[in-house]
């Protein structure tokens, strides 16, 4: 998550910076803020999915720190 | 949604994924407790609230198996369950409190309560003003009781009808582990149904939804966690003071809230 975080920042700077510059790109632009979508499809598959199960595998772990010697 | 907060929908792509992880979940339980007896609410009740947030009486019922210290403990290895309780003033040092259950990770909770049995927050939310006053006695269950007959007959009822003997407002309500998920749901119906209203967490949605509640807010944490993550203090603070603000806003029973908080502690 903070991976995605550093590339969303990294982005926005980009597309900012492309922004103010003299004679701003389009498609430099565009691209940035396609990056930013697939970030952000990204971010929710981790949080839905991967977060999910790795949370399902510590519950499932935790009563053996209950187990009999 | 409801303001800015998710509502979990029973229908689409995501609900008929928490039903098929329901579905797993409800037939493998039987492999490791096989007298267990899933026994959703059949009749949601529903009570409104009519006072604002800072006149709350609320209190704080909870299946993690807290307990005082010099309490006896509960009993895990009841082939049943213990659907006994324990009450304990909510003035208590909270340092007096342990938890007793074999089914969850509790070892952060051990260390710091409230991130599961949120008694200090609720005092700061009560000297900041946020709510009124918090209810004489709080009380606690353990979870795993795998037919939950005697809890239906006997102590859910038992405390739904002290509270309201107490006056309480509200009550917030915490689970331990799945088969607590069930026991806190029994116990929240109860309670709501003498005339409370209530919410309580969930860390299993897909259980939550076939137990069937008043309201649930739905907090992606693992076991161990169900008031927020361990010494943290203001988040904690902030995540209660959220959920119990949900109460007025939710206008239908059986309504679970997504709290847009993520685990971001240890796995393993």
């Amino acid at each position: 998550m903070d991976i995605i975080a550093d590339f969303r920042q990294d982005m926005l700077e980009r597309c900012a910076a492309e922004q103010k510059s003299t004679h701003p790109r389009e498609a430099r632009i565009n691209f940035y803020n396609s990056q930013l979508s697939r970030l952000d499809n990204l971010e929710t598959v981790l949080e839905e999915d991967v977060l999910e199960i790795l949370i399902r595998i510590r519950n499932i772990s935790g009563p053996i720190e209950y187990f009999p010697d | 949604m409801l303001g800015n907060y998710e509502i979990l929908k029973k229908e689409g792509a995501q609900y008929e994924r928490r039903l098929r992880l329901f579905q797993s979940w409800h037939e493998n339980v039987f492999k490791w407790h096989e007298n267990f007896v899933f026994t959703p609410n059949k009749v949601v009740n529903w009570t409104e609230i009519s006072k604002p947030m800072n006149e709350w009486k609320v209190g704080l019922v909870s299946s993690c198996g807290v307990h005082l210290r010099s309490q006896k403990p509960f009993d895990t290895d009841a082939h049943e369950g213990d659907w006994s309780y324990r009450e304990f003033s909510s003035d208590i040092n909270p340092k007096e409190l342990m938890i007793t259950d074999s089914h969850y990770d509790h070892s952060e909770a051990d260390e710091d309560i409230n991130c599961m049995y949120p008694i200090t927050r609720l005092h700061e939310l009560v000297n900041e003003g946020v709510i009124g006053s918090l209810s004489k006695t709080f009380y606690g269950f353990m979870g795993w009781i795998a037919n939950p007959k005697d809890l239906i007959a006997d102590t859910a009822p038992q405390v739904a009808n002290r509270l309201k003997e107490e006056g309480v407002d509200v009550i917030l309500l915490t689970p331990g582990c799945a088969v607590c998920h069930q026991t806190l749901a029994i116990i929240q119906n109860t309670i709501e149904g003498v005339g409370i209203p209530t919410i309580m967490t969930t860390l299993k949605p897909q259980l939550t939804e076939q137990m069937r509640v008043p309201r649930a807010a739905y907090i992606r944490f693992p076991y161990g966690f169900a008031a927020g993550p361990a010494n943290q203090p203001e988040l904690q603070k902030q995540m209660i003071k959220e959920i119990l603000s949900l109460i007025p806003e939710i206008k239908e029973p059986e309504t679970i809230i997504k709290m847009p908080y993520r685990w971001r502690g240890q796995i393993g």
